[in-house]
């Protein structure tokens, strides 16, 4: 590991200042993440901000509100009872990823800027858009059924890894971040940005801006909401495809559907062609069907990752089922 | 009451989960010099020139080695073709072409990054099959070929007897790399004590390391001595040398202690792994069941080393037809060099490749002619007296069939009804079963002892006894074995049974922790050691006696023919496996396993089934998850996040382990060897009941979902087509 040096925010206020002050500065706050990838030498910042002992660990429900901290811990977030009834999905989703002892350390904050599993960006021996603009990009043609095949691009099929911002994605959640002009609302879904031909550029952030938190609006949709995620082993792994969802009903109709896809794209998935498509059909396979289709017709395959196509299809099949029974 | 069979406690138990025992990289101390090994990273390479004058000036770095420093720069444990320090070339990722000392671990690293080494790569042999092109790069020039052994075997009329059958079936199997992934990564210290040049890991056989050491190091083996700290599992994986050899010539070399501990991603990189096969093989039946022919071709990638890779082979060869009978056999086993990660021994040494062949074909002869794959099975099975391929009169005490319906019964006792097994419309259940057959100790010729001391402290009665036998307790617990088989031999209470065990100084020569032959060989050699201590005591003379232990002696295998006689003795398993697939997915669970096992004589039955139940870990990643991958000679998953271990909870929660106890006539109290046997018939087995919950077949390790999902997908299609032009045949107008 290369040095850096270490400093302590003792504010959100002096964190960004620390940040900007330092120009090549990370925000530590569970290290999950950030202490893998400098070990392997991929992120070499000059200064590590600790930021794990600022006052951003609440979580509130306010009216129709649910504001989590975002320093909260994965696993306090789960477990938390107003999450687990009112937003099913996003405690499913945080309890599918990682392990035990890695949910008790990471934060919701950091879980969101998580960056891509993608081998040949984690290695520093491969050739990676992603950690060195312009240097080319291994995973093209390489062994790459982990990849992505959802907003992908010439330079870039790594795949978002996370499962909460693809829970998050489907309900709507906005970004709260604070910058110099004080605080700023973002909805998830613009939090990040597709690789194109800049895939160094992961997220809208600006330069010493921080998380501080999220927001989710309480509907009566997102009670039965539901996260579904397909994966190599039963625990401690990645997605191959995973599928966040929400439907109501409504006179044997489906009133309004929510869904997102994860482990298929390279940001969080919002499908809300397919939305549109389930919005006002009876519940059942044929409409979770074309919805499917819907949702995957822009694919892009590359030599190994051609299975996720139909893969995703049926687990977005298999999800709706589950919602709208929950719903019904 | 008998010792033999007791779950007693075992002595380095309670230090082990409090951890208070001592693994290699425990023994590190900060003032010792700490080595970093500078890796090639490129599979094949001439080096150009190596300059390290900006590492040498880093303050704290005591030397930079390179091949130039190496007395004597070749060892391997078969064929010494592997350099501790590359000189002109690299041949795969793992090379080491130089090893820096220094005085802190982080000085080390650093001088590593300024040592740089001037390579011109060379074309690599990427995978076995472009490696036996003739115009194929040559890993070892001066070889001539890439190819390191092809073993044939002949019996029988092969053709006519595939003319004569009624069922004839042919199928192409491949299966991958597969990593120890042993809990603690390649660590060690050396040091000098007087004038003896100790060297401190972990490994599988302390005399071999020391032969291998003396040997680079041109010193008579007299002047090294080799300890094992505490191992943190080896599966093979140990066998090579990896840290020792360079350890030994940091301190030869500087006259200082020397520590060197690698992190997972070095050690994956660094040491061998289990080879990937190509298999290709044809199997003949008459309609009764009775398999009469078998054909297999067998290609398997040996790496850039030649490590045990002749020995792994000849054992895939002779297991080519599984545990079972065959009049008409025609198998070719080639293993080549290639640019990649050598491979080498790991736990079933070639027998879990061959029975993924073998067992996914009887079952697909079973279902082919209708019958019961128990029937078929049991009907084609090894019995006494039966002759193996090679030739030779199979060693006595053959309880294949014994097992295999023990198999069957708990099976069918414990598994899901068949009418229950597709409840759910996407998740089908199956059930299947495999037979397997592995040998235990050194095969084809090589030589084969073990040897013991006791020591007796007698007055009017014995009150205590000493052991002393350079056996490595792996984590396997043979240490407790051990003084359990002398305890019992000579009526003393465990606690009166000491053991030696861990300084090849003070220790006789055990072989290695390999091939499930300790409880054997070692508690065979301990058991006479121990009556001959005790015949001398009674005499009056002193109560000591060292006994070397041989075995029926094997023989070389006729390259052409296979003619010879391979093993003195086998272990014989059955595995019935109950799975689940969602068929929408292809994720697969393994709900219940029935392991059965004839171990001879359990010794202690708690670590019988603890053997059994932590290979089936290995078996279910073997399997179903671990998917090592390598692209032009680079290892993708040198990591355990990229390289899926099974978790607990991919482990199923009925794991029913059956011990049978069918004697070995010549293992202490009949005992035979078991570690490696519940990894030979699982993946098979978990091919088969996915066939039965999907009517697909994987021929594919490891079977990853979309392989399985592919699989399925084919197979409905097939279905699809046959019924299709069923239809077209009958509407077509005569």
């Amino acid at each position: 590991m290369r040095a850096f040096e270490y400093v302590v925010a003792d504010s959100p206020a002096a964190a960004r200042a620390l940040a900007r002050e330092s120009g090549d500065a990370r925000f530590y706050a569970g290290g999950t993440t950030l202490v893998d990838l400098m070990k392997s030498d991929v992120e070499r910042p000059g200064r590590v901000i600790d930021i794990s002992r600022l006052p951003l660990t609440a979580i509130e429900l306010r009216g129709d509100v649910l504001r989590i901290g975002a320093l909260a811990r994965n696993s306090d977030v789960a477990y938390d009872p107003a999450v687990a009834r009112r937003f099913p999905a996003v405690s499913e989703a945080l309890l599918s990823g990682a392990s035990g002892q890695i949910r008790n350390a990471a934060t919701i904050g950091g879980n969101l800027l998580q960056r891509t599993r993608c081998t040949y960006f984690r290695e520093t021996r491969w050739r990676c858009n992603k950690r060195e603009p312009g240097s080319g990009c291994d995973a093209l043609d390489g062994f790459n059924r982990g990849h992505a095949i959802l907003g992908t691009s010439d330079s870039c099929i790594a795949t978002y890894p996370g499962d909460l911002a693809v829970a998050l994605c489907a309900l709507s959640a906005n970004v709260i971040v604070e910058g110099d002009a004080g605080e700023r609302t973002v909805a998830l879904d613009e939090l990040y940005v597709l690789p194109g031909d800049r895939p160094e550029r992961e997220n809208t952030l600006a330069a010493g801006e921080l998380i501080t938190g999220i927001e989710l609006r309480a509907e009566p949709l997102y009670e039965h909401s539901h996260y579904l995620k397909i994966r190599d082993r039963a625990s401690y792994e990645f997605a191959l495809a995973s599928v966040a969802c929400a439907i109501e009903l409504e006179g044997g109709r489906i009133a309004r559907a929510r869904l997102a896809l994860g482990g298929v794209a390279t940001v969080p998935w919002r499908a809300r062609e397919a939305e549109d498509l389930l919005a006002g059909s009876p519940p059942g396979d044929a409409a979770y069907r074309r919805a499917a289709d819907a949702a995957l017709a822009g694919a892009r395959t590359r030599a190994h990752n051609g299975y996720k196509v139909e893969l995703a299809k049926r687990a977005i099949v298999r999800a709706l089922r589950t919602a709208c029974g929950g719903a019904a | 009451m008998s010792l033999i069979g007791r779950p007693v406690a075992r002595h380095d138990a309670r230090a082990k989960v409090t951890g208070a025992a001592r693994y290699p990289a425990d023994l590190v101390r900060s003032e010792m010099l700490h080595c970093k090994a500078i890796f090639a990273h490129r599979p094949h390479a001439r080096i150009d020139g190596i300059d390290a004058a900006r590492a040498i000036a880093l303050p704290g770095v005591v030397a930079v080695l390179t091949a130039a420093d190496v007395p004597y720069n070749r060892y391997g444990l078969i064929d010494a073709d592997q350099e501790v320090l590359c000189s002109e070339r690299v041949r795969y990722v793992g090379d080491r072409v130089a090893l820096v000392v220094a005085a802190d671990p982080q000085t080390a690293e650093r001088a590593a990054k300024l040592v740089e080494v001037a390579y011109t790569d060379l074309p690599i042999a990427g995978d076995a099959l472009s490696a036996l092109e003739p115009d194929a790069p040559l890993v070892h020039e001066h070889r001539g070929t890439n190819v390191l052994l092809h073993q044939k075997i002949r019996k029988g009329d092969i053709e006519q007897a595939f003319a004569d059958c009624d069922v004839v079936l042919s199928a192409t199997f491949t299966t991958s790399w597969q990593e120890h992934a042993y809990l603690q990564p390649d660590a060690g210290i050396a040091y000098y004590e007087g004038e003896t040049l100790v060297v401190e890991t972990a490994g599988q056989w302390l005399h071999e390391d020391l032969r291998q050491i003396a040997a680079i190091l041109a010193l008579e083996e007299s002047a090294v001595a080799i300890r094992y700290a505490k191992i943190g599992g080896a599966f093979g994986g140990r066998e090579d040398l990896s840290v020792q050899a360079l350890l030994a010539l940091a301190t030869w070399k500087t006259k200082r202690p020397t520590a060197i501990v690698w992190n997972r991603e070095e050690s994956i990189v660094g040491h061998h792994k289990r080879h990937p096969f190509h298999i290709e093989t044809t199997w003949g039946a008459k309609r009764d069941g009775t398999v009469v022919a078998v054909r297999t071709r067998t290609i398997a990638d040996g790496g850039a080393y030649a490590s045990t890779s002749v020995e792994v082979l000849k054992c895939a060869a002779i297991f080519a037809q599984g545990p079972y009978r065959m009049p008409n056999v025609a198998t070719d086993a080639i293993v080549v060099y290639t640019n990649n990660v050598p491979s080498g021994a790991f736990r079933g040494f070639g027998s879990p490749q061959a029975h993924w062949a073998a067992e996914s074909m009887i079952t697909r002869i079973a279902h082919a002619l209708e019958i019961d794959p128990v029937d078929v099975r049991r009907k084609n099975l090894y019995r006494d007296g039966d002759t193996e391929a090679t030739g030779n009169v199979l060693p006595a005490g053959v309880s294949a069939i014994a097992v295999l319906d023990r198999c069957a019964q708990e099976s069918h006792r414990r598994f899901t009804p068949r009418a229950e097994r597709h409840a759910h419309a996407s998740l089908r259940r199956g059930v299947g079963i495999a037979s397997g057959i592995k040998n235990v100790g050194y095969s084809f010729g090589f030589p084969e002892q073990s040897t013991a001391t006791v020591e007796l402290i007698a007055s009017a009665r014995i009150e205590r006894a000493v052991v002393r036998i350079g056996a490595a307790d792996v984590g396997q617990g043979v240490h407790l074995i051990l003084r359990q088989i002398v305890a019992e031999t000579l009526e003393l209470a465990l606690e009166s049974v000491a053991i030696v065990s861990d300084d090849s100084a003070q220790a006789p020569n055990a072989g290695s922790a390999s091939a499930s032959r300790l409880t054997f060989m070692a508690g065979r050699a301990v058991h006479d050691a121990a009556l001959a201590a005790r015949s001398a005591w009674e005499r009056g003379e002193p109560p000591e006696a060292t006994v070397q232990y041989r075995p029926p002696a094997t023989t070389p295998l006729d390259l052409e023919t296979g003619a010879g006689t391979p093993n003195y003795c086998y272990g014989y398993a059955a595995q019935g496996v109950e799975v689940e697939v969602d068929v929408t997915t292809g994720v697969t669970r393994v709900l219940k396993i029935v392991s059965v096992h004839d171990v001879g004589r359990a010794i202690n039955r708690q670590q019988v089934e603890g053997q059994i139940e932590g290979c089936l870990a290995q078996a279910v990643g073997y399997a179903l998850t671990e998917n090592f991958k390598v692209r032009d000679g680079k290892i993708l998953t040198p990591h355990f996040s990229t390289y899926l271990l099974p978790t607990t909870l991919d482990m199923p929660t009925e794991i029913v382990p059956v011990i049978m106890e069918l004697a070995d006539p010549h293992g202490p109290y009949g005992a035979r060897g078991m570690a490696e046997m519940p990894l030979v018939p699982f993946a098979p087995a978990v091919a088969a009941a996915i066939y039965d919950a999907t009517g697909a077949w994987v021929n594919d390790l490891p079977m990853t979902p979309e392989r399985i999902l592919a699989a399925i997908t084919a197979a409905r299609e097939r279905t699809t087509a046959s019924a299709a032009s069923l239809v077209g045949a009958s509407s077509s107008p005569a």
